[in-house]
């Protein structure tokens, strides 16, 4: 019963709800069967993925750019280490070898060490 | 949701494999890119030929948006929703597009659509298309060329559902004023 007076409701309700519009019928249709179906082809891909490694090469260097710097100022400071090591290794026999150097080449002891 | 359907495989087994791809992405897989690509271009390359009317241009904001998808990968906070980003990313770079174009009042006097050929008919309804306001031409082709769902259109163009109903209305009124302005004798 109360399913007829709802479709009844319904059905007395329907024609205006729904007024038919051959303008707007006509006019919708035209849009639809202007639809444009673009030809997708294999192109479009490639140029996508080679803009992007385009793109991404300099990004990707940028990426390494921080561990190269790292990397060349660690080397910088090992070899510095390197150095002071070998020059205060050295040092503790500098008279002897300044010694050695100036006999050798005949130079003046300006510093006296030889004394 | 937005994506191509493949035949072999199940939307949810589509989806988990859309994020797996989407997972490889965002470590810079290139493999995974391309499958994305393959995945998404003929939809997203139709929907944005209808958009804006033209196919070269139409590659162009494609392509624009799938790089742009993966540079700005780190945004997408949900794997799932990789289709709904691009789509959304597409429509904007199109919106811009659209509007950075000079108005150009259409000449349509004269011409008789109804019984003119399929492409008379299409280059009234794309003059017809260009007097519209860049939200409402959206609206009206996402939902009538694309057959977006309501919901598909808020969430691409993000703006409400009862936004896209209102302005679908209103786009529809607009086109229809302006097609019977351009066909008087069909009256």
């Amino acid at each position: 019963m109360a399913s007829i007076l709802q479709r009844g409701a319904t059905e007395e309700l329907a024609p205006p709800v729904a007024e038919a519009d051959p303008m707007m019928d006509d006019a919708m249709a035209s849009l639809r069967s202007s639809r444009i179906e673009p030809e997708s082809t294999a192109e479009l891909e490639i140029n996508i993925m080679r803009a992007w490694r385009m793109e991404d090469r300099p990004s990707r260097a940028a990426r390494w750019l921080p561990a190269i710097g790292g990397a060349v100022l660690a080397a910088t400071a090992l070899l510095v280490m390197i150095q002071l090591l070998l020059s205060a290794g050295s040092g503790e026999q500098m008279p002897i070898h300044q010694q050695d150097a100036a006999q050798a080449l005949g130079t003046p002891d300006l510093i006296g060490m030889s004394e | 949701m937005l994506s191509q359907a493949s035949p072999l495989l199940s939307p949810s087994e589509i989806a988990a494999e859309e994020r797996r791809w989407v997972v490889r992405v965002r470590t810079g897989d290139e493999a995974a890119m391309t499958l994305l690509v393959g995945r998404h271009r003929r939809r997203l390359l139709r929907a944005a030929s209808n958009i804006l009317r033209d196919t070269h241009e139409a590659e162009d904001a494609a392509q624009e948006a799938f790089l742009k998808a993966f540079r700005e990968i780190h945004k997408l906070r949900d794997d799932k929703a990789f289709s709904g980003f691009l789509y959304r990313i597409c429509i904007r770079l199109c919106m811009d597009r659209l509007r950075s174009r000079k108005s150009q009042p259409g000449i349509v006097e004269g011409t008789s659509p109804s019984r003119g050929t399929e492409v008379e008919t299409k280059v009234v309804v794309e003059k017809l298309l260009e007097k519209l306001s860049p939200e409402l031409r959206l609206t009206l082709v996402l939902r009538e060329m694309e057959q977006f769902s309501y919901d598909e259109i808020a969430e691409t163009m993000e703006v409400p559902v009862g936004t896209v109903r209102s302005r679908l209305h209103a786009a529809r009124e607009k086109f229809r004023e302006y097609w019977i302005e351009a066909n008087p004798e069909a009256v």
